[in-house]
């Protein structure tokens, strides 16, 4: 009897430790062997949002067959959602610094009515037009920093505000119309150029991916924006710029949606002061599903690419497979409320959405 | 009704909680092993035990939340308890008030304790009668509240005193054992007392009191008897005479580490002249016009009752609260303003307690928590930063402090007290600070981590590091400090140097003078008949 417990104790404390074993020279990386990291890596609740993803492609292949499964389809999908992804990746660093920029449809909306008005009214080069559309942008980016974290108005109230003050701006500029003069020539080339069927916006989406991830991950900024979303507190007293970190996550939604109001301007090939709302919420809801993916409950650019896709994929299914033009808003309002609920479940993403959504942020 | 005096052999009545070979195995450890234990009427029964020790795991099994091994035998008042149903748990009478009290703190007294009653069983609220609730049961503790007050408003202790009338309401069901979990960790030391004698009223009025804790110096404070708990086994029950704390450490720990702590002096005593902080009249916060100086590998500590102000001074020494008046200098140079981040780059970094907000980000992994305010350090070109290097240095400091699971990928959030406190000293230490400040290093921390704590902060001391620490727990200045201020009401009432212990400290922080008794708390709560 004795003797059991003893070995059992002795089990035990070697499962509270595995350091110890990962010293000789066989051992694992990270104390873990490799087969659980692989199994880890691609357990449903790290990788999940693919695995449903593979489930609609077969769904729909089954459902519409030839017409569905073919390459088609596939550039359909990156062409019509590349903007939706810039979109949803603008606001990844908001959210990961703990605060929402509700105010980026209407940033998308001002900066393509605006890069459109330049064009027709002024001989401002296409190049200069877009250098002053981003400059603008940056500067919106500023403003809701300021009352954000000037002001001490709560981000969501905030960015609502500023979002609806840019509206006002753009229905005054456009005189509520479409402008399409002059839009088309060089300018519309940011839109596109394509390579083999796949349209530029792709790229840009992909290098946008890239950037930010590597920013968030391998710099001293990015892991600061982590740890001010995570706990501001902790990150002010451990010497954190947590007023700048919260002014730059401003500035990098403004100038990335900005940047993709004009890329969907030239696309259409005309400035239309009310298209970017339609982006809000896919862009919200693939942010917040990229956020259940990879990196355990952190918004992250490479599962918020993953969200994009498989909100592209539903939809561009669910249109082929003949279905009412109401489904994909459906299907996006559907993902939206998966992805909050599935990061609720995910350790560290329920305390963090929780947070988003009560409390007061940048505090400077 | 049976009370348990010191001079009397003890005799035991039928007990009200009879557990015996109580095991819980969960999938990857015994968290209880062969565990029996006794509760009698009328008795204070402390359950003493580390972090994972199987303290927690005991007590869900009595309130249903765990179902233990087969072969467990669980007693209440003779009868066999049902397992894993909080139902019977609480039809048996047993009643428990957690470490956070679950209470509304926007709520009063009232409609806290209406709450469980489920307000009475007309259809509309009797609100007058609700109250009158509240009142005889606040009364039945001695308890003197504004019971019209947002709980917000009123005093910890008083909050307590208000889970605990809610425990002891009879509306559901008569109470047999109240079980108390961590009942001091949000209460301020002259609190505690008041809290004490709430706990008698209950066990004059024949009640068993379960009482579980880490703090040794309230088991021999209140417990009639103890029982120690260590890696899920039970090591031992003890009573009366017998509940020294030399004793209780050793069941605590083992006697291979009490031993070692017997024979190993932390007080240290050798510093240097070169002085690295300097105060004058400086005030913020609650700090008032406080004047000292710390040199290069000297601890500090910084004592005072709870409310004192002396916790303010490590967060404004780093400039977290604004400073109101006075002078700082670091070495040489006089500080004029002062932000976290400039402490930061002086080489000043406070490291809180586990249990405060602000002390770490509990979603990020252990690595990260080590080394997000040194990341400067691993920076590269276009501000990349390595993380093969900042890799090492984490499992440096996960080795070099014993931090389990050593996993450096683990998850902060999910490590116990003790090993997130070694997180936090060990974030502090890789930014290579020469002024460590500390605000109660050993709060919430299990008795072997906190050796390893007192061990390292005496070793960066000897090797040049000043620190200071901000402590409520006397321990933490006594085990560490050759010298020490005292401070009440926002000044430095005494400063206490070479051969001093707890007892001087504590009178001379609630009076400010040697020898007198400490002072006792006027107020209306705890009046003890």
């Amino acid at each position: 009897m004795t003797e059991l417990s003893e070995t059992e104790t002795t089990h035990r404390e070697e499962w509270v430790t595995p350091m110890t074993d990962s010293a000789n020279p066989v051992g694992k990386p990270d104390g873990q062997p490799r087969t659980l990291r692989i199994g880890k890596i691609l357990a449903v609740r790290n990788i999940g949002a693919i695995y449903v993803w593979l489930v609609i492609v077969l769904l729909f292949s089954v459902i519409s067959g030839s017409t569905f499964f073919t390459s088609d389809t596939a550039k359909a999908v990156l062409n019509q959602y590349a903007i939706t992804g810039i979109v949803g990746l603008s606001v990844i660093v908001p959210l990961a610094a703990g605060v929402y920029d509700l105010s980026i449809g209407s940033i998308m909306g001002l900066s393509g009515v605006l890069a459109a008005y330049l064009l027709q009214h002024t001989s401002m080069s296409p190049v200069v037009v877009g250098a002053v559309v981003l400059l603008l942008s940056v500067v919106i980016g500023l403003a809701n920093a300021f009352v954000v974290a000037g002001l001490k108005v709560n981000s969501f109230i905030a960015t609502l505000g500023t979002g609806a003050i840019l509206t006002a701006i753009t229905t005054a500029l456009s005189g509520g119309l479409v402008i399409t003069g002059r839009i088309g020539g060089t300018f519309s080339q940011l839109a596109t150029t394509s390579f083999g069927g796949i349209q530029i916006a792709v790229g840009y989406m992909l290098l946008i991916m890239l950037m930010l991830g590597y920013w968030l991950e391998r710099t001293q900024s990015g892991r600061q924006i982590y740890a001010t979303g995570f706990d501001g507190e902790t990150a002010r007293l451990t010497g954190a710029p947590v007023t700048r970190i919260v002014t730059l996550s401003f500035v990098t939604s403004a100038a990335i949606s900005g940047f993709a109001g004009m890329v969907l301007a030239a696309q259409v090939a005309s400035g239309s002061p009310d298209v970017g709302q339609s982006y809000l919420i896919p862009a919200f809801s693939a942010a917040f599903l990229g956020a259940t993916q990879l990196r355990g409950g952190r918004f992250n650019p490479w599962g918020t690419v993953i969200g994009v896709l498989l909100l592209g994929t539903g939809n561009v299914g669910l249109l082929v497979a003949g279905g009412p033009t109401w489904t994909p808003n459906l299907f996006v309002g559907c993902v939206l409320i998966a992805a909050v609920a599935l990061s609720a479940t995910h350790e560290g993403g329920r305390s963090r959405i929780r947070r988003l959504l009560t409390t007061k942020v940048g505090k400077s | 009704m049976s009370t348990l005096t010191d001079e009397k052999p003890w005799v035991a009545p039928a007990p009200v909680i009879n557990a015996e070979h109580v095991s819980m195995t969960f999938p990857a450890q015994r968290a209880l092993d062969d565990v029996s234990l006794q509760i009698v009427p009328g008795e204070v029964h402390a359950l003493l035990g580390e972090n994972g020790s199987g303290k927690s795991t005991l007590i869900r099994i009595l309130s249903g939340y765990h179902t233990p091994d087969p072969g467990s035998v669980l007693e209440i008042q003779g009868e066999q308890l049902p397992f894993g149903s909080l139902r019977a748990s609480h039809a048996a009478g047993l009643r428990f008030v957690h470490q956070h009290l679950a209470l509304i703190n926007e709520f009063n007294a009232v409609e806290n304790i209406a709450l469980d009653s489920g307000f009475g069983r007309p259809k509309w609220i009797d609100w007058e009668a609700q109250a009158k609730e509240a009142e005889r049961l606040l009364a039945r503790l001695n308890v003197e509240m504004d019971i019209w007050r947002p709980l917000s408003e009123a005093r910890p202790v008083e909050r307590s005193a208000v889970a605990i009338a809610r425990a002891i309401n009879t509306d559901s069901g008569r109470v047999s054992c109240v079980v108390l979990d961590e009942p001091t960790s949000r209460l301020p030391e002259p609190e505690v007392e008041q809290l004490f004698s709430i706990i008698h009223d209950l066990r004059r009025d024949g009640i068993a009191v379960l009482y579980v804790t880490h703090r040794l110096d309230e088991v021999t404070a209140i417990a009639d008897r103890v029982t120690v708990l260590r890696d899920g086994k039970k090591r031992g029950t003890v009573q009366g005479s017998d509940i020294i704390r030399e004793r209780l450490v050793e069941l605590i720990v083992g006697e291979a580490i009490a031993k070692r702590r017997a024979t190993h002096s932390l007080r240290h005593e050798s510093e240097t002249d070169r002085c690295l902080l300097r105060l004058e009249g400086f005030s913020a916060g609650r700090v008032d016009d406080v004047s000292f100086t710390l040199r290069e590998g000297e601890i500090l500590g910084v004592v005072g009752l709870a409310g004192s102000g002396h916790e303010d001074i490590a967060r404004a020494l780093i400039g977290a609260i604004p400073r109101e008046a006075g002078s700082l200098w670091v070495g040489d140079t006089e500080v004029r303003s002062l932000t976290p981040r400039k402490a930061v780059d002086l080489g000043i970094v406070l490291a809180l307690s586990n249990t405060v907000a602000g002390s770490a980000v509990k979603e990020f992994s252990v690595s990260e928590n080590l080394t997000m305010s040194s990341l400067s350090r691993y920076k590269l070109r276009l501000g990349l930063i390595r993380r093969r290097p900042q890799r090492r240095d984490a499992r440096k400091w996960i080795e070099d402090l014993d931090v389990r699971p050593s996993d450096p990928d683990a998850t902060y959030g999910r490590l116990s007290g003790g090993n997130q406190q070694k997180v936090i000293l060990g974030r502090s230490l890789n930014c290579n600070p020469k002024v460590l400040l500390l605000e109660n290093p050993t709060a919430g921390v299990d008795v072997g981590a906190r050796q390893i704590i007192y061990q390292r902060i005496i070793e960066q001391a000897k090797s040049g590091l000043a620190v200071l620490i901000c402590a409520t727990d006397l321990e933490d200045v006594t085990s560490t400090c050759h010298r020490v201020l005292v401070i009440r009401a926002g000044k430095v009432v005494a400063v206490v140097e070479g051969d001093y212990d707890e007892r001087r400290l504590m009178s001379l922080a609630a009076n400010g003078g040697d020898g007198d008794p400490p002072r006792t708390s006027q107020e209306g709560v705890g009046a003890h008949d």
